[in-house]
């Protein structure tokens, strides 16, 4: 780390001009994450919006894919990114921001979970929940067949214990490291590796039945 | 959907979680001439193409995209916590009774550090030096591009803001120091 200072006279200019709007400071779109949680963390919020957009539908699916409800996703990912907000001056390394969202998005999910199943009356049926994309293919058979295999694979991850869906989604649809993972969950890394064996095992059996 | 794992591990003694380990490969000689473990292998290649489907699917199906009033929600509780920064009387406002809130100054000093070419601003942080009459004292953490000439670069970005300092509250501030913290590389 270089650093360099130069202490100078001190002194003032007779024209007195009133400075920018506080948190205007200019964040071009391009810029690497480490520099726009910096800013943000100094209190940016054009820094901050550009945080918003990065990680809002990463956690969207994510929420969405661990809870079944839209409206329970979006309560996840809105409370996790305010959350956000507030945590960003105490978070000792700007390149931590993503991993601190994502742990809280998915213990806010576990939490939402939880509750529910507290309340089973309240709980969701998993069946008929997804809406499943026409799978372009210039072979409509191949694109029914698809489609049927994206319905099959998502329901039966709906059907896994939350903490097994938990670890499969961070690691196979959001490319989460092991560690990551575990620090996420407050588990090991041998644990989140067990984990993810017994979920892939339960999804490829599904996949088995299906067929 | 209860599921019943009977996808069971080879008879061979090999796990589930090996045959995993190598699905990107070609299958070895062990599974060439193993059907439990050809058949595992094809069951878990078989997870592996539908969930890059299905990761391609979350991306682009409207379902899965967050509500457009996710964002501005989000920003109206930041906007109403906006931290603000503290107010600083520096030497050169005291004797006027201005005062300048710390984030109006770093928004003027990482402006001046977006107008000079492989740098990148990261915190900064404006205080005032009691032991020097209360003259502004600036510390920008910086991030720059592999191949830029430090101490050039610094030199520049240095003077670039002390004018943008003096051009903006008419203060030129006692200390710039400056930190290179990163590289870059986009």
């Amino acid at each position: 780390m270089a650093t360099a200072e130069s202490p100078e006279e001190s002194g003032f200019l007779p024209q007195f001009q009133i400075p920018v709007r506080p948190g205007a400071a200019s964040a071009p779109a391009r810029l690497d994450e480490a520099t726009i949680v910096a800013r943000a963390q100094d209190g940016d919020l054009s820094a901050f919006e550009q945080l918003v957009e990065r990680y809002q539908g990463r956690l969207f699916r994510l929420a969405y894919r661990m809870l079944d409800d839209r409206g329970d996703a979006e309560d996840v990912v809105q409370e996790t990114l305010t959350a956000g907000w507030r945590a960003l001056p105490s978070l000792d390394c700007s390149a931590a921001f993503g991993a601190w969202v994502y742990r809280t998005a998915t213990n806010r999910c576990l939490d939402v979970l939880r509750r529910r199943s507290a309340h089973p009356e309240a709980s969701m049926d998993p069946a008929g929940l997804w809406p499943v994309l026409a799978v372009p293919s210039a072979d409509p058979h191949r694109a029914a067949e698809l489609a049927a295999e994206l319905e099959c694979l998502s329901r039966a991850l709906a059907a896994l214990p939350p903490g097994q869906r938990a670890c499969w989604l961070l690691r196979e649809l959001h490319g989460r490291s092991y560690a990551e993972i575990g620090t996420a969950l407050g588990i090991s890394t041998v644990t989140v590796r067990g984990r993810l064996a017994r979920a892939r095992e339960n999804l490829a059996e599904a996949m088995i039945q299906w067929h | 959907m209860a599921l019943k794992p009977e996808l069971s591990p080879p008879a061979c003694g090999r796990t589930l979680a090996r045959v995993w380990q190598d699905i990107d490969r070609p299958p070895d000689r062990h599974t060439l001439t193993c059907a439990d473990c050809r058949r595992a292998r094809n069951s878990l290649m078989r997870l592996d193409a539908v969930t890059e489907t299905l990761r391609e699917h979350d991306l682009r199906h409207p379902a899965f995209r967050p509500p457009p009033g996710l964002k501005p929600a989000v920003l109206a509780v930041a906007g109403a916590h906006a931290r603000g920064g503290v107010q600083l009387a520096p030497a050169g406002a005291r004797n006027g009774g201005v005062e300048i809130t710390e984030d109006a100054l770093t928004a003027v000093v990482r402006r001046a550090a977006d107008g000079v070419g492989g740098v990148r601003a990261r915190r900064c942080r404006v205080d005032l030096v009691p032991d020097a009459g209360f003259g502004l004292r600036i510390h920008l953490r910086t991030a720059v591009a592999p191949g830029v000439d430090i101490r050039r670069t610094m030199d520049f970005l240095r003077r670039n803001i002390r004018a943008a300092v003096v051009a903006s509250v008419g203060i030129i501030p006692h200390t710039v120091h400056l930190t290179v913290e990163d590289l870059y590389d986009d």
